[in-house]
């Protein structure tokens, strides 16, 4: 029987560490830690010793974690980057999906892919989630501000709700704008007249 | 037809020659579309080149070469075709390392008086400097100025890594002493009082080619055509981008928020080479050194390569042939003649040179007038790379 694989996810995001220690939790027996700043790394992975390191693409601090992930004496072994040259279309769709991953020296190929493949499938799961938060929140603020800006022309024209909006929507369509566009323009200028 | 191609960049002013090709049409009238991609850190760069989600990259000069060797987590051959520019790099002390080397008598635009200030305080320990990536020119100029007399480097830097736009928080935070950093960041860091500016990279090494455009080797090969139209609207950019007068349009748009994101201000201070010394705002007489330019500043002189070679190979744990080799295989002369002898512009005539040796702009030998340099080293040095020649060397060395 082959010993635990032992993993460390080096994430600054909290959610999405979670994530990826949940799916790989469901996807195997692993030993899994999640380490969340620089500070102090280079003695965790002293005492942790893992086999694979997951980290954000992303993340502003990657070069300060190569170096230390890389540098003589925290590891044992030597790390390289993912598992070899001939799973290139595998090691591109990890890159695009903003993982990457530190292999110690001759762990097989076989235990490391189910690794990798679960933290991709993981952030792309929360790349979509944080998309359409983002989107969700977009949309309730675009909305507050159309309802603003129809109160603004309803209490200084003298409009009804519904006239309001429709000439809120004529100069969207007369100015070739969007309509939260123009409701932002008419607060942004009741704000600044008045 | 346009072929569209996707570049990464790291949030620097160096990466101008990219951004001017794209913003000013460069690149469209070779009949490409480029599609830019900013990066945090040079490890992504890296990867993404190497695994083809990027055609082509701006890269770290010293990183190009040590992936063509091999070195570092992702394996994979890369060609230089195009420096994209000299210099432009700043070692800024904080207050405390300020101080001590100001008293063993360091003055700013002296870099032997540095060096020997460095040497002193690195007594008692070595002083931890951050830079953006170790395989870079900012390790290489710094190891370069404090070893001239046998010294061991390691015994008086300590580096530790920290991207540029966080370097200044570093800093701050006492995690370093100094660090070494490019435009416009150092500038940034001074006027924010962050630390005090004790050297421009240019003292060192006026000639040292900084970020570079780097291609995949089989990519290149396979992709002739674009990869020459790409150094043909590169060079028409980096020469915009010298010309004092574009100086305010190129810092308006190279001050976006989706390429630096900073105030057109600093860059442009930085742009036109003026250094701020330290928060009180005062100006320095020296310039700074960052220069853009076509073929005085463009041309991928196997030389510098063998340089860096050289003088980094031992860090890196190669033997220094085989380094040389290397370095020389991948600055593409032959590529930049090829896509630039369409145009009616001035080619050296050698593809190395002796580096050091031009202390003021001299017209060299080449297919019409062209004028190098000053490409000289803060000690007088002359680097013959005739004397540091790999298995195979076929390229004609020009001498002044």
């Amino acid at each position: 029987m082959e010993s635990q694989l032992k993993i460390v996810v080096v994430d600054a995001d909290k959610d999405r560490s979670f994530m990826i220690v949940d799916g790989l939790r469901e996807a195997g027996d692993y030993h899994v830690t999640v380490l969340d700043s620089v500070t102090g790394i280079a003695r965790r992975l002293k005492e942790l010793q893992p086999d694979i390191i997951l980290i954000d693409l992303e993340s502003p601090s990657r070069d300060s974690f190569e170096q230390i992930i890389t540098a003589t004496g925290p590891l044992e072994r030597p790390v390289a980057m993912f598992v070899d040259q001939s799973d290139s279309q595998m090691m591109k769709s990890a890159i695009e999906a903003g993982v990457s991953a530190y292999v110690v020296n001759g762990l097989r190929k076989n235990r490391i892919k189910p690794v990798i493949e679960t933290a991709m499938v993981r952030f792309h799961k929360f790349a979509r989630l944080k998309a359409e938060l983002d989107a969700t929140k977009t949309a309730l603020s675009q909305r507050k501000q159309v309802d603003r800006a129809k109160g603004l022309l309803m209490k200084m024209r003298g409009l009804s709700e519904e006239e309001a909006y429709a000439l809120l929507r004529k100069t969207a369509m007369d100015k070739g704008m969007r309509i939260p566009e123009v409701a932002q323009g008419i607060i942004t200028a009741v704000e600044v007249l008045l | 037809m346009t072929q569209d191609l996707k570049l990464g960049f790291v949030a620097l002013t160096d990466a101008a020659p990219l951004i001017v090709a794209k913003e000013l049409g460069f690149a469209e009238e070779e009949g490409l579309n480029l599609t830019l991609v900013r990066e945090r850190s040079w490890s992504s760069i890296r990867d993404k080149l190497a695994y083809g989600v990027f055609d082509a990259a701006h890269m770290l000069a010293p990183m190009a070469i040590a992936m063509s060797l091999g070195l570092g987590p992702v394996p994979g051959k890369v060609d230089v075709p195009f420096v994209l520019n000299l210099n432009g790099n700043a070692f800024v002390a904080n207050a405390d390392l300020a101080e001590k080397l100001t008293a063993q008598g360091a003055v700013f635009g002296d870099p032997q008086s540095l060096a020997t200030a460095l040497r002193a305080v690195s007594m008692a320990a070595p002083i931890r400097v951050a830079v953006p990536f170790l395989t870079s020119m900012h390790v290489a100029m710094l190891r370069f100025l404090v070893t001239r007399s046998g010294e061991r480097a390691s015994d008086i830097f300590d580096f530790v890594v920290s991207p540029p736009s966080l370097i200044e928080t570093v800093l701050n935070s006492g995690e370093v002493d100094a660090f070494m950093v490019g435009a416009p960041w150092g500038n940034h860091a001074v006027e924010n009082g962050a630390g005090q500016l004790m050297l421009t990279s240019n003292l060192i090494w006026q000639g040292a080619p900084e970020k570079v455009l780097a291609l995949r080797n089989d990519w290149l090969e396979l992709n002739l055509d674009a990869t020459g139209q790409l150094i043909r609207a590169l060079y028409r950019a980096a020469e915009w981008a010298s010309r004092p007068e574009n100086f305010t349009t190129l810092s308006e748009i190279l001050s976006r928020t989706r390429y630096l994101d900073v105030h057109a201000d600093i860059i442009e201070q930085m742009v036109k080479g003026q250094v701020t010394l330290d928060s009180t705002g005062k100006l320095s007489a020296q310039k700074l050194g960052l220069r853009f330019g076509g073929g005085e500043v463009s041309f991928p002189w196997k030389s510098a390569a063998v340089w860096i070679a050289e003088h980094e190979a031992p860090h890196w744990g190669v033997p220094r042939p085989v380094a040389h080799q290397a370095a020389r295989d991948a600055f593409r002369t032959d590529i930049y003649r090829q896509a630039l002898g369409l145009l009616d512009i001035a080619l050296p005539s050698g593809s190395e040179k002796l580096e050091g040796s031009l202390s003021v702009p001299t017209s060299v030998p080449a297919s019409k007038d062209l004028i190098l340099g000053p490409d000289a080293f803060f000690d007088g040095s002359i680097f013959d790379p005739a004397e540091k020649i790999g298995t195979k060397n076929t390229t004609t060395r020009l001498t002044f």
